[in-house]
């Protein structure tokens, strides 16, 4: 790459990795909200610039202990807010497949780092799309695992109920490899499962045999790209003539999931960024005359516009008068969601789509329109709800070279059929 | 649902900010259409759903372990004495004798 991608806002210099463990040796960039030992965590944001985690993520620690490297830190969209990377206090991430365009968001910098070979994994998070959106955007596979699979221990907090770290690689193995290591159950966190941890690689060779592939297609009528559209028709063409069972499912819900996530979502925001009051760590105003003051005045100054933008979203789906029937209603809507899917499962073993409506958007495109960026995430955003596992793989590019990717959801804790599948796709795509 | 400047007044209040007029008329805009679109579920018929639960969490053995000692704990906050954090005074001086 000839530009800076901004994909790294932190380098580290590499400690002496650990001789002989299942990753010995593999670079491994830490999405900046996702806390080290080393350097700094900053989740992108001025509140907590310069701000050093006195203990390492759990996922860092089992990377650690496995033989990987911590290459350094990479940006992302403030607190993973944001489907661009352009939400940065430290400037925008480009695309390095065209440095005129987002790499998506808000794992941005983790993906572009991946795609332009700066390191051979990087972890990111994932509330409504953050690893699987931008790992289309850059052409690299990126895994969202079942909520409750991977430790958040140390994972700075947007929405509790959504949140999960996941890997971004150039291969389908590669994500099964930093899986199986991440992966099970924590003590320091609650809410990770005590569901086995399998090894993910095992069974990667066998692709879709024996698999049913279940397509929404009502899901997919209106607001999809023609680019993308033809892709992914290509791609089920393509499975089809090569035997994978293929038939219709039905998600009758998604189409509302946009409108759901974002309520809980940002309502939980609201709830966990409320830590942010410049009394324990991050940034504090100098000067005010009272508590109430400054924690107002350092909210104010430490958080970017999209952030209070989604604080005070969030406040008004919980607030008196509208809790009922805008936080509890979404709750039903996602609840609706999950049901489907678990229709959807019992006809077929994967759900597919493409990942996103479009290929990766100009700078600048979106980043003034809240609505048109939120609908970016239109396609990812179902699977969040329901917790479910899900990937994106790189599925072929449009006329002008972007990256184009496919988007596989599973049933819970069944990431291993998930990467079967992802690896279904490689192997069809590099036929 | 009409999203004014005195709406977003009053959400900042709930939520520890404040906002300059020009911040306070923009995210009243973008928030306003954003809740537009939003209103979309209010057509969602969730007669019979119940509201989505997350797993029961699974808690540790009540055990006392070590943790972070209070010197690291704190030593990110940005205004600390003896140990403690130091903040300022919960009202203005005489504000509370009146």
């Amino acid at each position: 790459v000839s530009v800076d991608l901004n994909a790294f806002i932190e380098d580290f210099d590499g400690a002496e990795p650990v001789a002989g463990g299942p990753l010995a040796g593999l670079s491994v960039g830490i999405k900046d909200n996702i806390c080290t030992r080393e350097g700094h965590t900053s989740c992108g944001s001025w509140m907590l610039g310069g701000y050093e985690s006195p203990y390492d993520a759990t996922v860092v620690e089992r990377l650690l202990a496995a033989g990987a490297v911590i290459a350094g830190k990479t940006n992302m969209d403030e607190f993973g807010m944001g489907s661009s990377t352009e939400h940065s206090a430290f400037g925008p991430t480009l695309n390095p497949h065209d440095p005129t365009r987002v790499p998506g968001g808000s794992s941005g910098g983790s993906a572009a780092a991946v795609a332009a070979g700066l390191c051979d994994a990087a972890l990111g998070s994932d509330t409504g799309g953050s690893v699987r959106q931008p790992a289309a955007f850059c052409g690299v596979v990126g895994l969202r695992p079942t909520w409750g699979r991977v430790s958040r221990y140390g994972l700075v907090a947007f929405a509790s109920s959504f949140d999960q770290v996941g890997p971004l690689c150039r291969t389908a193995r590669d994500c099964a490899r930093v899986l199986s290591v991440i992966a099970g159950a924590d003590p320091r966190d609650a809410t990770s499962s005590h569901e086995p941890v399998v090894d993910y690689s095992h069974d990667l060779h066998r692709g879709f045999d024996g698999l049913t592939i279940g397509v929404p297609w009502d899901f997919l009528e209106g607001g999809i790209d023609d680019a993308v559209r033809q892709n992914f028709d290509g791609l089920v063409t393509g499975l089809k003539g090569a035997g994978v069972r293929v038939r219709p499912v039905e998600l009758a819900h998604a189409p509302a999931g946009l409108s759901a996530y974002y309520l809980i979502a940002n309502a939980e925001a609201s709830a966990n960024l409320a830590r942010f009051d410049g009394v324990r760590y991050g940034l504090r105003v100098t000067g005010a005359a009272t508590f109430q003051e400054m924690v107002e005045q350092s909210r104010s100054q430490g958080f970017g516009a999209e952030v209070k933008r989604r604080i005070l979203l969030g406040t008004f789906a919980l607030s008196a008068g509208y809790h009922e029937d805008w936080y509890q209603r979404a709750r039903r809507v996602r609840a609706l969601v999950a049901d489907d899917y678990r229709r959807a499962f019992a006809d077929c073993d994967l759900v597919l789509t493409p990942t996103t409506p479009t290929a990766a958007f100009m700078l600048g495109e979106k980043v003034d329109d809240p609505l048109a960026m939120y609908l970016s995430d239109i396609l990812t955003i179902p699977a969040s709800l329901a917790g479910l596992p899900a990937v994106s793989v790189p599925s072929g590019t449009t006329a002008g070279g972007l990256p184009l990717g496919v988007h596989l959801v599973g049933r819970a804790f069944d990431e291993a059929t998930v990467l079967r599948g992802a690896a279904g796709i490689e192997e069809w795509r590099d036929g | 649902v009409s999203i004014d400047r005195e709406a977003i007044r009053r959400l900042e209040r709930l939520a520890g900010l404040s906002l300059s007029d020009d911040e306070r008329d923009a995210i009243a805009e973008s928030l306003a259409r954003v809740i537009d679109h939003f209103e979309s579920i209010q057509h969602i018929d969730v007669r019979g759903a119940a509201a989505h639960r997350d797993p029961e969490a699974v808690v540790r053995d009540d055990v006392a372990q070590s943790g972070l000692d209070i010197i690291a704990a704190i030593g990110e906050a940005p205004d600390t004495e003896d140990g403690f954090i130091v903040v300022p005074p919960p009202f203005e001086h005489g504000e509370s004798e009146r």
